[in-house]
């Protein structure tokens, strides 16, 4: 009979939702962090902050190298594992959506503490995807335009303005680009340059319901064309001619569509004089940029909902973003931004990032967008970089490629 | 005894096998269940996947280029160290130590050696008055590149030819070179018979390891900036494809599907290799 009762209340166990506190009693959450060495002490500070006013809360760091972490996450959720905090609030968004908790009736309960108003108003419209809250967001990043200040003095050329156009990037970038010095330069692998391009110039990756490429329309060829005739009117280096560190080496006038990510790389360099100012604008009148932001969300099954919840609402907190700018990261909250606390550092000219983040644009919306953009869509954009092959026919390969995946994977093929 | 080693094999290798070959006709993502889809993933990679064929090419380039390559090189190093020459033993350790380090560090490595402006490779070529491609962001030189830094993982090849090498009776060396031969008549009428069954090992297993490649190209593309298969998928092997769909992107009914067709064509190739090996393999048995 005991063991029968002890066999019931083991089932029972097993099968709550409930995960059973820890010898101190307190409540473990567990999140999946993506190893960052650079950021790695703040986070465990903030950690170490979040346990000391929540002790009956343990935040479990299950540490994962950032190239294996969605792999990591999505073997997990398979497992029905999933940490109860994850990174999320980015590209995979879209893939990760089905797993996530809703979080709009705690955001509204807790409204007042979370202050929603205070992010920037890009901010606000990228955290609410449809409307609901999946995720707290710690920074975001936005694509802007670098430029070396040293070069352009040396050049005697005039700063970067909001009111620059294409023309007048490409102008000064050849006019730049003398002496072992370049006037831009190109990433390959990445579609950071070329979408924001294409954006520029009023096309799109998708049609607004993603069933179909549309990289092959007039408005986006004009974006890679634009982009590949950085390289041919000889502004940027060919891939793989150009200073290896790119923008960093000193040797680089303007970086196109860096993000501001780059701030904590770039203010290690004390030679590096630079500046930032929003994306030039294209012939469409947009500028084309995109905004993405590091947040961390709730796995829908996850047992600790509500202590979860208290560390994400930690980690979106003033205290924590103004960790997370003195790490170097841009201030996501309007009133953190107002307190100019990093000010003595490079760069000053803050108000262009509200400038870049009016216009940013935010990632097209489908689970398969890093796969299209990176696996079908760039061989075809670095070929146009690297061999010559003319935009129409690279979008036109694009474009067939893309479609053909939307096609198969829509009839089952996965 | 046997009992343990059948219920290993039904369970590890022959249970797998047969899921995937099950999940290659599903729409299977890893978090949802399996829904059955027919042929349509090998439809779609064989009629329209952009990378597949694209990957078929590179894999049979880099199989063209590097065994052969690696079978002379591991040759011409195992009968160099078949010499009796002073510190044979030390040159022998040297030559196989390459082989002991992970393909992913020798491709990190080899990243570095090959980068186009600051590498030691483009270094040695400027040195020589030679301008040096851009190796690993050109779509046409990075292939080559990688070809080229498989030669240096021969040591296994050696090490096996070294062994045939010993094999090869002596008597009959000495029974031809008293006939007058020389040494290039002794090495092909007494030597390479006698090496055939290594070669044909060797070039079987090249093959097989070629057709199978992924780690050095993994490694060489992620850490030369043009991404995994990159520039312009110039570095898509097969399995490195399989892999991305697999483990990149959670397709595992496509995946299954490529590890089934490579698994077809590994049989093929060496099916063939089998029978084409009768007419050029010495063997002491039947001759």
């Amino acid at each position: 009979m005991r063991r029968a009762f002890l066999f019931l209340t083991l089932l029972l166990v097993g099968c709550s939702r409930e995960r059973p506190v820890d010898p101190l009693g307190r409540h473990t959450v567990i999140w999946l962090y993506p190893i960052d060495v650079g950021s790695q002490p703040m986070t465990e500070e903030l950690v170490k902050q979040f346990e000391r006013e929540n002790s009956d809360v343990h935040i479990d760091v299950r540490a994962v190298p950032g190239s294996q972490y969605q792999t990591k996450l999505k073997t997990l959720v398979a497992a029905g594992e999933p940490p109860d905090v994850f990174v999320c609030g980015d590209v995979f968004f879209a893939y990760l959506k089905p797993f996530l908790s809703d979080l709009t009736d705690l955001a509204k309960r807790d409204g007042k503490e979370i202050d929603l108003a205070d992010f920037y108003p890009a901010v606000q419209k990228a955290m609410t995807p449809d409307g609901r809250i999946y995720f707290m967001p710690q920074w975001f990043n936005v694509s802007l335009l670098y430029y070396n200040r040293r070069l352009f003095d040396t050049a005697h050329e005039p700063y970067p303005t909001a009111s620059w156009t294409w023309n007048d990037y490409a102008a000064a970038a050849k006019r730049l680009t003398k002496g072992g010095v370049w006037g831009s330069t190109v990433t390959t692998g990445w579609w950071g340059e070329w979408l924001t391009l294409v954006h520029g110039a009023g096309g799109d990756l998708f049609d607004p319901a993603i069933t179909h490429s549309t990289l092959d329309t007039p408005q986006a060829i004009q974006g890679l064309t634009f982009y590949r005739d950085t390289i041919r009117e000889g502004f940027a280096p060919p891939p793989g001619e150009g200073p290896p560190t790119g923008f960093a080496s000193d040797q680089v006038a303007m970086d196109y569509g860096g993000h501001v990510g780059l701030w904590a790389t770039y203010r290690q360099i004390p030679s590096l004089d630079w500046e930032i100012e929003a994306l030039p604008k294209g012939p469409s009148g947009r500028r084309g940029g995109e905004i993405s932001l590091n947040a961390l969300g709730i796995a829908k099954a996850s047992p600790e909902r509500e202590a979860a919840w208290r560390f994400l609402k930690f980690m979106s907190s003033k205290e924590s973003v103004r960790a997370h700018v003195d790490r170097g990261y841009v201030a996501i909250r309007r009133s953190v931004a107002a307190e100019r606390r990093d000010m003595g550092k490079a760069p000053r000219n803050r108000a262009a990032v509200e400038r870049a983040l009016e216009s940013a644009e935010p990632i097209p919306s489908s689970k398969d967008f890093v796969e299209i953009a990176l696996d079908l869509v760039q061989p075809e954009i670095d070929r146009m970089l690297t061999e010559n092959v003319p935009p129409e026919e690279a979008a036109k390969a694009a474009t067939k490629a893309a479609d053909a995946f939307l096609k198969a994977t829509s009839g089952g093929a996965r | 005894m046997i009992a343990p080693v059948t219920i290993g094999l039904l369970l590890f290798t022959v249970g797998p096998m047969l899921t995937s070959l099950w999940l290659s006709f599903t729409d299977y993502d890893v978090v949802s269940s399996p829904r059955f889809v027919g042929g349509a993933n090998y439809h779609y990679l064989l009629t329209a996947d952009p990378s597949f064929w694209v990957s078929v090419k590179v894999t049979a380039l880099y199989a063209l280029g590097s065994v052969p390559l690696g079978l002379f090189a591991a040759l011409a190093v195992a009968m160099l160290l078949n010499l009796d020459i002073p510190f044979r033993g030390a040159f022998r350790t040297l030559y196989y130590l390459p082989t002991l380090l992970p393909a992913t560090v020798s491709g990190v490595l080899w990243a570095w050696i090959f980068q186009p402006t600051d590498g030691a490779l483009n270094r040695l070529l400027a040195e020589a008055g030679v301008h040096g491609p851009a190796w690993t962001q050109s779509p046409s030189w990075a292939l080559p590149a990688l070809i080229l830094m498989s030669v240096w993982g021969y040591g296994g090849a050696m090490v096996i030819f070294l062994a045939g090498l010993q094999e090869s009776p002596r008597f009959l060396h000495e029974a031809a070179a008293l006939d007058g031969a020389g040494t290039w008549r002794r090495f092909w009428i007494v030597t390479w018979p006698a090496l055939t069954p290594t070669v044909f090992f060797n070039l079987t297993m090249g093959l097989i390891g070629a057709m199978k490649a992924f780690d050095q190209a993994f490694a060489f593309g992620q850490s030369n900036g043009a991404g995994v298969g990159g520039p312009a998928r110039a570095t898509l092997f097969y399995v490195l494809n399989l892999y991305t769909k697999a483990f990149e992107h959670f397709h595992m009914g496509l995946a299954s599907a490529m590890a089934w067709l490579l698994f077809a064509v590994i049989g093929a190739i060496t099916f063939l290799n089998f029978r084409l090996s009768k007419r050029w393999v010495y063997d002491e048995a039947t001759a």
